[in-house]
């Protein structure tokens, strides 16, 4: 039965393996130990397969990796998988720190009130009032989205292709800066000589905006690593070809950002679709290209920042730094999720398990057998939001925007296909007639103003 | 005596105590390379070494683990 040529295999289970590094570092080991030709191991299942023309003993192959914390076990015995050396407590008490800090900031941000109240879209501006505009919405939760899938995407890349130099890691994000500029430049452009806004459905925008906070939510999970089980959902290059990406052909990685940050147009984003709708009333494609262009322009600044950030980070900064973005990538997603919601018109909006509006409806008064409905919207808030109003019978409903902020300044109400930005200087007349009994919900372009505002229709007869 | 030398340079991807042993594990392969700690939280890697040390021959191990890169 000896036959010293002949290669036969054994397969062994390795408890105590978590990355490729693992892998790698056991197959190295194994190979040192006489008669050992070849070595496969695998840290999904922790597997390892043993080409040998000799058998080596448990006792060698355990000598080889103990000291490096791994146990190596006949095949029938089931594997003990061990999470990375960090330890999982400290793990969660710095992403649960995290958490805190940054909710804790957000708060008082949200406090502070940063953004000039009286600052937004107005019928007149300037190219570089429309910049300072761009500066503003950046540094906003209106670019939460693309904010936040550039860095959760972005993060992920860099940690699987560590060997890539800061300069190769920046690239990707030029390009997909580039890609922005330009088409918010030529879309601005093209709504200006259409006359006619390019955005997606109130329904399709919401449930565009579902999908990209749930991407935005598991990728955020993924950074911090909290579910070790969401690790199966990465793709991974196999090792030995990932160092082949240097040479992978160049135009592959410029087109790919590219078009993604082209895209980001067409991503739900409040201050976008207040100045389409600006833009709109320009009726001019140059104008119509310069606003959108000076705009994106001044979005750059932050989200250049942020890509410096992702790219050049490293060591115990760049530890640091991706559990951060992680939590507020998680973050902005639920927050924005909630907003698809309202925006798909589901009936069930989450928002509204943690706010509840119990506001009284406002019975509205007549005048000149129309309903008037009158209301004021405050940043983000509307007074009153509710209101209840008499079916067949016309309303016009008196809004006063001109303390509205972000996305606020758009309001949008799905059921009646109405979207229409609130002047900043008068009163904005919408007016409808409510046709059967029902509720009419509306809110802002983002679904992110009061829950569960609305009108409730009633009976005329009654 | 004083032909050893120490250098520090920094390993970019380093994520966990298997890195750690994987570089050093390397780079004990490395002629003229006599030691070598890496602290893979920072990155931060330590090596004694001769003068004649192949540094390209050590950067090109280090990069064909696929994971990591050497930044000095």
């Amino acid at each position: 039965m000896q036959h010293t040529s002949s290669i036969e295999r054994i397969d062994f289970m390795i408890s105590g393996m978590h990355c490729a590094s693992c892998e790698v570092l056991i197959e190295r080991k194994f190979k040192k130990i006489p008669g050992v030709e070849r070595v496969s191991v695998n840290n999904a299942t922790g597997r390892a397969k043993v080409y040998c023309s000799r058998t080596p003993s448990l006792e060698e192959l355990n000598n080889a990796v103990n000291a490096d914390g791994y146990s190596v076990q006949y095949r029938n015995h089931p594997p003990v998988k061990q999470e990375c050396a960090e330890p999982r407590g400290e793990h969660y008490a710095e992403i649960g720190g995290i958490a805190i800090i940054v909710v804790g900031l957000y708060l008082i941000i949200q406090q502070l009130h940063i953004a000039p109240p009286n600052f937004g879209v107005s019928d007149t501006m300037s190219y570089g009032f429309v910049f300072l505009l761009g500066l503003i919405a950046a540094v906003s939760t209106c670019l939460a989205v693309t904010g936040g899938l550039l860095i959760a995407t972005a993060t992920r890349y860099n940690e699987r292709h560590a060997e890539l130099t800061g300069v190769q890691k920046f690239k990707p994000h030029l390009y997909f800066n580039i890609g922005r500029v330009v088409s918010y430049t030529v879309f601005g452009a093209v709504v200006g000589a259409l006359g006619s806004v390019i955005s997606l459905s109130t329904r399709a925008t919401g449930i565009l905006t579902i999908v990209a906070s749930i991407v935005m939510v598991v990728l955020g999970l993924q950074l911090l690593d909290v579910f070790p089980f969401l690790r199966r959902m990465q793709l991974k290059l196999p090792k030995r070809f990932a160092h082949r990406i240097h040479d992978a052909s160049n135009s592959e990685h410029r087109a790919a950002p590219f078009f993604l940050g082209a895209s980001t147009f067409f991503l739900p984003c409040g201050f976008t679709q207040t100045l389409q709708l600006y833009v709109l009333t320009l009726g001019s494609p140059m104008r119509g290209a310069l606003t959108m262009l000076f705009f994106a322009l001044g979005t750059l600044p932050a989200l250049m920042s942020l890509s410096v950030l992702t790219s050049f980070s490293k060591g115990l900064f760049l530890r640091y730094f991706v559990k951060v973005a992680g939590v507020l990538v998680v973050l902005m997603g639920v927050l924005n999720v909630s907003g698809g919601f309202a925006l798909a018109g589901v009936p069930l909006d989450p928002r509204t398990l943690f706010a509840q509006n119990t506001a009284p409806a406002t019975e509205v008064p007549m005048r000149n057998g129309k309903q008037i409905a009158e209301m004021r919207v405050e940043g983000y808030e509307y007074y009153p939001s509710r209101f209840t109003v008499k079916a067949g019978v016309p309303v016009d409903w008196l809004i006063d925007g001109r303390k509205a902020q972000g996305c606020a300044q758009v309001l949008i109400v799905p059921k009646l296909g109405i979207t229409r930005r609130l002047s900043r200087d008068a009163v904005t007349t919408i007016s409808f007639t409510p046709k059967q009994d029902g509720t009419l919900e509306f809110s802002c372009s983002m679904g992110m103003t009061t829950p569960g505002a609305r009108f409730t229709v009633v009976s005329g007869s009654a | 005596m004083e032909t050893k030398m120490k250098t520090e340079l920094t390993i970019v991807g380093t994520h966990c105590a298997s890195c750690k042993a994987l570089i050093e594990d390397v780079s004990s392969e490395i002629a003229g390379i006599i030691s070598c700690t890496v602290d893979y939280r920072t990155g931060k890697t330590i090596i004694e070494h001769d003068p004649s040390v192949d540094w390209k021959a050590f950067d090109a191990a280090i990069a064909a683990l696929g994971e990591y890169h050497v930044e000095r």
